[in-house]
């Protein structure tokens, strides 16, 4: 006949409570990943970065710093980037492009007319909103637009950049 | 002894199943991805035949809406729904091709797709004309729907 003596019975209690915890562990994970609920204090600060690194972004323009203004792209390969219906090929080729704008340019101005940001997961947000900018160019010639914005930035190493964006004038 | 086993292996799956799952596997985002196809030959479905009002349903219809066109941003979705059937209702029809399309998966009910496409629109009063556009999109699941939240082009 088949006996459970006192240890047994005690083992089974803890193994029983061990597997209630590790099922309700799982499925709060499970939660985590369907619902990327961002808490108040973190999508706080998530709004306050990416309003940082969109303000330098729109400084380094206005300083016509080029090797700072492309900062704001992810240098990874899943960044993709479209200006007034066409995307760009890849970084190098945004970097070329603001390169070659600023060496015929006087003088620069962006400043940001409205920004949403919207907190996606602790290190993905989205956001939209709009920039003026005046460019002078060097025979004087001024383009001056408000362009419409908007992206999705992810961050690593503790800092934000644009994973993927299109802006419009 | 061997119930010291069964803990020591219990305890390393409760570790594994307590920490916190951020990033989805390759596995976990090909559903994802196949919703995103799916969701997209609706939409554009909607835009080919053109049926405005079925296009707007497709966007979300709260505050967090934004939709920019050609240096516009809409967030009213009433303005939305203004522009979207000023557009539209001057289609007789239009046909879109998508070039290349990169869907990036932010998590089960969060992506944006960023596509490059080809379309030839009929106007009603018979004019036609083909061009090229780029498209993003971030895309939300709400109450088990999916919407276009950010909509540019």
């Amino acid at each position: 006949m088949l006996t459970i003596n006192k240890y047994q019975m005690k083992t089974r209690f803890i193994l029983s409570v061990i597997l209630i915890v590790m099922i309700s562990c799982q499925r709060e994970a499970n939660k985590n990943i369907q619902n990327c609920s961002v808490s108040k204090d973190d999508s706080i600060r998530i709004v306050q970065e990416i309003s940082k690194t969109s303000d330098e972004w729109a400084e380094a323009n206005s300083n016509k710093n080029a090797d700072k203004a492309i900062e704001f792209w992810d240098s990874s390969t899943d960044m993709k980037y479209a200006e007034n219906g066409l995307f760009f090929a890849n970084r190098d080729s945004i970097h070329s492009v603001i390169k070659n704008y600023y060496k015929q340019t006087k003088s620069m101005n962006v400043e940001w007319l409205q920004r949403t940001v919207m907190p996606l997961t602790t290190n993905l947000a989205a956001m939209s909103g709009s920039f003026h900018f005046k460019l002078q160019f060097m025979n004087d010639e001024i383009l001056e637009d408000t362009t419409a914005f908007t992206g999705l930035f992810i961050k690593n190493n503790n800092n934000w950049s644009l994973l993927q964006g299109h802006e419009s004038f | 002894m061997k119930t010291s086993g069964m803990l020591i292996i219990v305890m390393i799956f409760i570790s594994l199943s307590c920490t916190q799952k951020t990033v989805l596997s390759e596995k976990d985002k090909k559903p994802v991805e196949t919703e995103i196809h799916q969701f997209m030959t609706s939409v554009e479905a909607s835009l080919q035949t053109p049926s405005p009002d079925e296009y707007f349903n497709y966007f979300l219809q709260t505050d967090e809406l934004a939709v920019a066109t050609l240096g516009q941003l809409v967030t009213n979705p009433a303005a939305v729904r203004d522009t979207v059937n000023k557009h539209l209702g001057m289609m007789e029809k239009q046909s879109i091709k998508t070039n290349v399309e990169k869907i990036y998966v932010i998590n089960k009910e969060a992506a944006v797709l960023s596509a490059a496409k080809v379309t030839t629109i009929t106007f009603k009063n018979g004019a036609q004309i083909t061009m090229p556009y780029a498209w993003t999109l971030l895309i939300v699941k709400r109450d088990g729907k999916w919407k276009i939240a950010h909509a540019h082009n």
